[in-house]
């Protein structure tokens, strides 16, 4: 197994080189020097400001320099934004995004999973069709429709309501004391609880659709019968079986969606003000802080690769008939 | 098995088939058949068409149904509710303020005369009454929105004593007489002032429908149909802006699908066709893409290509004013998809009877590759430019949220970024408005997309991508 994961490692560093590539290069179509002094400064301050942040060097030299302190994880480099380092920069931004995307990503596919299981139960049933229907409408609408009307409802109503606010409007706090662990949770709750709430609701219409999908792919197959001839019960067969195989198209789908929620709750990060890696990203781009966004990307990148290879020895250990070679 | 018979009873595709034919018309072949005999995606196809139709309409220069002037210009206050729904009175008195105010501005100008005879919001513009009588009106409404707001304070102060004394009721157990009594008399009160308030509200309104008297007869019928769903916060009428937003909608989608499914299947059907080094290096390319989440390759490129400084040459426009940094970011992004299922589908193709018999036959590999493996791949090409047009749609929303998305004119998502204060405060016409302009295009993909994939693919269950 050891000689395929390091075969693995060892096919994905092009797609990390490049990926890197294209995104230095693409940051650097347009002189972000200029752009940050503005129309007025000199040549000289121009200059200056250009050795400072060090691109005034051949690009290939900033190139290795980058993967060079990648790939020791040195993040000492100066953020061009801000008095801070690329390092303190990013690494505080990580806890409040994982924060949101672990109990979003768990959350959905629990959920989804138990209702794609319903739906396929009652294959062609009215309860299965109206799931599936509003699976369909939910998908409809706009992700940014769900946060607009979940942070009205949700923070703004209720409150209202209930006299108390429940869930904050926007923002965010350090939660993560381990000395008073229920005050802990209700922190998190208060300013974490509705982005995640929002992000289930909008990846359940995709999620279930594709779970029932899944399901009733298995359902139809010929083990099922042949487990249904034996004389197994209805959950056995469910449970023992189905989902048990249903396992790999399940695996793919959490892992392949899991570095993409780490990005994907940008948008809640960026509306609810919540200081995480997606928001960080947005800021740095905008901003043109390009060491933050080259070291944010590339870790991503870094993340994807390593979920990638890590599916494959999922598979392996999920079902016996994989043999990793 | 076919249902249609002839006289004889017997199935015409078995007659067909005896009779050395085989069916060859579009409409029998079986995915048609099976697409158009799916009632709900027929419908869907309508109204896509219906959508499609609209965009030409809006954009072509010689019909110019709903020009860019007309969703941009103010037609009256601000956030004027929908389907001529009764705003609260708040609402009333301060659209009332809005029309004494605008006559107050232009009676103020360097040049009165001028600025009054401009003074038109659309089809509904100012009495020709002359400058004096004019002014002697307006000092008449001001004088009565003063009123009006004395009025409606002391309706406030009335609410909030009532409500103190509810509390306090509510508090304490049995009320005294005394407070039974006062209660009876604030009640009395606040129905006297409330009465005030309408009645007051009422004239008002009368005096602003006498200096800006609603058009009547056919322009009356224009402008009513402009305050169909209502203004938004900056008093433009939304129904015109959900409706120019189709064209922009169906133009993003219309390119960026077109594009990226023209790449991805080229890319694609190469790919898997002929293999080799061609295989590895496409795999190996959006592999590349595809190992970054996709909303960060579509920042960073709409980023840098809005920061491009270069003018268009055939518009005449900055490119950031233009829709090529949206372009550009989701077509770099979409034509992986096609890309990954065609490469299949060819490789698949590639060892069929009939590939290798038309090689065995001397075919070229272009002729082969565009005769015998591309054409058995139309409906994933249909598919997937059906889902990257729905992923554009949804994509714009975001950009747009970001500030990364349509410049100089409105868009679904451009709409639905606005809305959230007024959601805020509870005025939901915007937001609900290019929602459901959004649903129904979106819906309609949709469907069709699950009917073509369960027309062509059998073994495909829906909600599998």
């Amino acid at each position: 197994m050891w000689s395929y994961v390091v075969r693995r490692v060892l096919y994905n560093v092009p797609i990390f080189l490049v990926i890197v590539l294209i995104l230095m290069g693409l940051l650097r179509i347009n002189d972000p020097v200029a752009a940050r002094l503005g129309k007025v400064a000199s040549a000289e301050a121009i200059a200056a400001e250009r050795d400072r942040m060090g691109l005034n060097r051949p690009f290939p030299e900033q190139y290795a320099d980058f993967l060079w302190d990648f790939a020791r994880m040195d993040f000492s480099e100066r953020s061009w934004d801000q008095a801070q380092t690329v390092g303190q920069v990013v690494f505080p931004s990580i806890v409040p995004s994982l924060s949101i995307t672990v109990p979003a990503l768990a959350l959905s596919a629990c959920v989804s999973i138990v209702i794609g299981l319903i739906a396929a139960a009652n294959r062609g049933k009215l309860i299965d069709r109206a799931l599936m229907l509003g699976a369909v409408l939910g998908m409809c609408v706009s992700y940014l429709v769900y946060i607009i009307l979940g942070q009205k409802f949700g923070a703004f109503w209720l409150s209202e309501r209930l006299g108390t606010r429940v869930f904050a409007v926007q923002g965010y706090e350090d939660w993560t004391t381990w000395s008073q662990p229920l005050n802990a949770l209700r922190t998190w709750a208060h300013y974490c609880l509705l982005p995640v709430l929002i992000s289930v609701v909008v990846t359940m219409g995709y999620d279930t659709r594709f779970y029932r999908a899944v399901i009733v792919e298995q359902a139809t197959s010929d083990y099922v019968r042949t487990a249904r001839a034996k004389g197994c019960g209805e959950r056995r067969v469910m449970f023992k079986h189905l989902l048990r195989n249903a396992m790999i198209p399940i695996i793919t789908r959490i892992m392949i969606t899991l570095p993409f929620v780490v990005v994907g709750s940008l948008l809640l990060e960026i509306f609810f003000g919540i200081p995480g890696m997606g928001r960080t990203l947005y800021n740095s781009i905008i901003n043109k802080d390009f060491p933050v966004t080259q070291a944010i990307v590339a870790l991503l990148a870094a993340i994807f690769i390593a979920s990638n290879i890590l599916t494959d020895v999922l598979y392996a250990i999920v079902d016996p008939r994989v043999r990793l070679s | 098995m076919s249902d249609r018979t002839d006289q004889s009873g017997q199935p015409t595709d078995l007659l067909a088939a005896r009779a050395g034919r085989r069916p060859s018309g579009f409409f029998e072949q079986p995915g048609v058949r099976k697409f158009v005999r799916n009632r709900p995606a027929v419908v869907a196809l309508g109204v896509i068409g219906v959508f499609l139709a609209l965009a030409l309409l809006i954009s072509m220069p010689g019909v110019n149904l709903v020009p860019l002037e007309r969703a941009t210009e103010r037609v009256g206050p601000d956030a004027v509710p929908g389907l001529f729904v009764r705003a609260s009175d708040e609402k009333r008195a301060a659209f009332a303020a809005f029309w004494v105010r605008e006559l107050d501005k232009s009676l103020r100008a360097s040049d009165p005369e001028r600025a009054v005879a401009a003074l038109a919001f659309a089809e509904r513009r100012i009495a020709p009454l002359g400058m004096d009588t004019l002014r002697e009106r307006l000092a008449g409404a001001q004088a009565m929105l003063n009123d009006l707001d004395e009025a409606m304070g002391d309706a406030e102060d009335t609410r909030f004593d009532l409500e103190d004394l509810a509390e306090e009721l509510a508090d304490g157990g049995e009320p005294s007489e005394a407070t039974q009594e006062e209660l009876r008399q604030l009640r009395g009160e606040l129905a006297r002032l409330e009465a005030v308030v309408r009645e007051r509200l009422a004239s008002l309104e009368n005096t602003i429908e006498g200096l800006y008297p609603t058009p009547g007869g056919r322009e009356g019928f224009v402008y009513r149909v402009r305050l169909l769903a209502g203004t938004d916060g900056q008093g433009r009428s939304l129904l015109l802006r959900a409706v120019y937003s189709i064209k922009v909608a169906v133009q993003i989608g219309v390119v960026t699908a077109l594009l990226s499914v023209l790449v991805g299947t080229m890319l694609g059907a190469a790919a898997g066709y002929i293999g080799g080094p061609v295989d590895h290096a496409v795999v190996w390319l959006y592999s590349t893409i595809s190992s970054i989440p996709y909303i960060v390759w579509l920042v960073v490129v709409a980023f840098v290509v809005r920061e491009v400084d270069w003018t268009v040459p055939i518009l005449d426009k900055q490119l950031n004013q233009t829709l090529f940094p949206v372009y550009a970011a989701f077509v770099m992004n979409f034509w992986v998809g096609p890309c990954r299922v065609i490469r299949g589908e060819a490789l698949k193709i590639r060892g069929l009877d009939y590939v290798q018999a038309a090689t065995a036959v001397g075919c070229g590999r272009w002729r082969v590759l565009l005769r015998h493996v591309l054409p058995n791949t139309t409906y994933l090409v249909f598919i997937n430019f059906s889902l990257l047009f729905v992923g554009a749609i949804k994509g714009e929303v975001i950009l747009s949220f970001l500030g990364l998305g349509v410049q100089g004119q409105p868009s679904w998502g451009i709409m639905i970024r606005d809305s959230q204060p007024e959601v805020v405060v509870g005025f939901f016409w915007q937001l609900g408005i290019a929602t459901a302009f959004m649903f129904v295009l979106v819906l309609a993909f949709n469907i069709v997309s699950d009917a073509l994939q369960d027309a062509f693919d059998p073994k495909h269950v829906a909600g599998e991508t």
